[in-house]
């Protein structure tokens, strides 16, 4: 039945690429729950686990008297049974007082948790007053660092931080967590800027999903394009830098959760956006063209307005045996199933397409975005869906988390994709790099 | 004894306290197959790290009802629903259920539950009712 999970173990929540978000940024996240969050295991090879073998016992977890764990800039509201009656305002105000003293953000998202959802707590209007009490401090202390303002006023509404909820509560998948976080400091850090020749923004590279070395050879990779990267959304970024983002002739989309911001930033500032992972040296070259393509903007220097280029990058039209495909008799050939992260099963998709490969569909339990979805491609609710697909008997390959593997009754070939978006993995996988050619090397090592 | 707690601090991780939490869902599982009711969230919870190697085991599941499941009520038939054919696919008449904070809040009434689920599958059911928003399923 559907959401009922009997055999693969749970994904990261919305809450923790709220988490993966924030903790890359010089923001503060607050989410309005009881219980502390812990620490992403990033520092062990850029893995998303949540931390969950120390514990400082009731509502604690802070790390000692009461101070955030080390790279924490997510508080929780610390809310208890007398709040569900009482509401949960007077608790987020003080949550919030504690966090910008330890922290001094430059700005604060707020985020619920399942208790707060369910009792409907009001979080954009803590918000609100968050950012309303700029008026007065300015008018009072207008240099003083965010700590210092509230030390003095003694309330939190006196902050002046900008700030804005994120409508997200635990339910769902944290790519989804992810995608509408970036979306809500778009929203809240962006304003009209001229456009700068040349440049473009990287969005959706996430800690839970990217390793280290994918995101510095693609830096490295636009580098040597002479193309100008002003912001990094999902990676470790400035919010000097994240407010220059509208300013770009690009953005580069490189994760399915970095669309909405994309969509937004399009609607708004008229940023056109590319979409696809660069992996494979095959789609770094098309990549290039692309680029080249798309950043020399000629609309400039003046009120903000950009020109509108239909790039067009979608993931079919980056196949490059599109042709081939359809002339071969697709229904003969052994079926391939890439079970992941939207865009980067649809990577390995192309590059298998390049290689002869004829029958291929791509599945995820997590968000997926239908305008990158070629037939036969399915958002899986459960995990019945997945065996539905997996057991046909046309499905030769499988390319997805070992934790699935029971759920499969044939004889298949499994190829194993690293579960960094997995709370509880059997086996640990890493993500690796795929930049470029280091995917053609993987699918080389793997007989593909 | 300090110096090994800063080392653990500068790891960015806490001491191990090794309370009841480690143990909890162990002691649970032991009386019949566990499912867990509430939000994927939950689930960082300490007593729950074990969850992922319970479900392996064939001795843990987990339903993740929706807000407006909750809110509408839904999820007691999804509840039932779920501990049928886990009762039909386990061969298994012996349940405990553990929850997430919707089910405190919603005053969920448990008694039900366990007439319902006896009379209907003849399921023994225990239910785990942590005060979740107070302590229990955090130490």
């Amino acid at each position: 039945m559907k959401r009922l999970w009997k055999v693969l173990p749970p994904c990261l929540s919305d809450l923790m690429g709220f988490e993966a978000v924030v903790n890359e940024t010089e923001g503060m996240g607050l989410i309005d729950d009881s219980s502390t969050y812990k620490p992403l295991m990033f520092g062990r090879g850029g893995h998303g686990r949540p931390e969950v073998e120390g514990h400082h016992g009731h509502g604690g977890g802070r790390g000692v008297f009461g101070r955030l764990m080390p790279g924490m800039r997510v508080l929780n509201s610390d809310i208890r049974n007398e709040d569900i009656i009482t509401g949960t305002e007077k608790k987020v105000m003080l949550a919030f007082d504690k966090g910008v003293k330890q922290l001094s953000p430059n700005f604060v998202l707020l985020a619920y948790g399942p208790s707060a959802s369910m009792i409907g707590s009001d979080l954009e209007y803590a918000a609100e007053k968050i950012t309303e009490g700029s008026a007065f401090v300015r008018r009072t202390s207008m240099d003083e660092p965010a700590s210092l303002r509230t030390e003095r006023g003694g309330a939190s509404v006196q902050s002046g931080l900008p700030a804005a909820s994120v409508k997200i509560d635990g339910e769902k998948d944290y790519l989804y967590g992810i995608s509408c976080t970036l979306e809500a400091m778009g929203r809240l850090l962006l304003t009209p800027r001229p456009t700068i020749p040349g440049s473009l923004n990287i969005l959706g590279a996430n800690t839970i999903d990217w390793a280290k070395e994918s995101f510095a050879d693609l830096e490295a990779l636009l580098k040597q394009e002479g193309v100008q990267i002003l912001s990094r959304w999902g990676w470790k970024e400035t919010t000097e830098n994240l407010k220059l983002a509208s300013a770009a002739a690009l953005n580069l989309v490189v994760n399915e959760s970095g669309l909405r911001l994309a969509r937004y930033m399009e609607s708004e500032y008229g940023i056109p956006y590319l979409a696809g992972a660069p992996f494979g040296a095959d789609f770094a070259v098309t990549l290039k063209i692309r680029l080249k393509e798309a950043v020399p903007v000629t609309d400039t220097e003046h009120s903000g307005e950009k020109q509108r280029i239909d790039v067009g990058l979608s993931e079919s039209a980056a196949s490059p045996n599109e042709d081939q495909r359809k002339e071969n008799n697709v229904d003969t050939e052994p079926e391939i199933l890439i079970v992941g992260e939207q865009f980067t099963a649809n990577a390995i998709r192309r590059e298998l397409l390049r290689r002869g490969k004829t029958k291929i569909r791509v599945l995820s339990f997590y968000d997926m975005d239908r305008s990158y979805m070629e037939t036969g491609d399915q958002k899986l609710i459960g995990e019945d869906d997945f065996i539905r697909q997996a057991n046909a008997e046309s499905v030769r390959i499988i390319c997805a988390d070992g934790d699935l593997r029971p759920l499969v009754k044939k004889e298949v070939r499994w190829v194993q994709l690293p579960n960094t978006g997995s709370m509880f993995p059997a086996e640990p996988m890493e993500a690796f790099n795929m930049t470029g050619g280091a995917l053609d090397a993987w699918l080389d090592r793997e007989g593909l | 004894m300090n110096r090994e707690k800063n080392r653990n601090m500068d790891e960015g991780c806490m001491p191990h306290r090794g309370g009841k939490g480690d143990h909890l869902l162990e002691e649970l599982a032991e009386k019949g197959m566990l499912l867990f009711v509430g939000s994927v969230n939950c689930l960082r919870h300490k007593p729950y790290r074990r969850i992922g190697a319970l479900m392996r085991e064939g001795r843990a599941a987990l339903l993740c009802p929706s807000m407006s499941d909750f809110s509408s009520g839904r999820y007691l038939n999804q509840i039932v629903e779920a501990l049928a054919e886990l009762s039909r696919e386990h061969g298994e008449k012996r349940f405990v259920i553990a929850c997430g904070c919707q089910w405190v809040i919603l005053s969920t009434d448990s008694e039900l539950l366990k007439e319902r689920v006896k009379r209907e599958y003849d399921i023994d059911l225990t239910v785990f009712e942590d005060a979740h928003l107070e302590f229990g399923d955090h130490e």
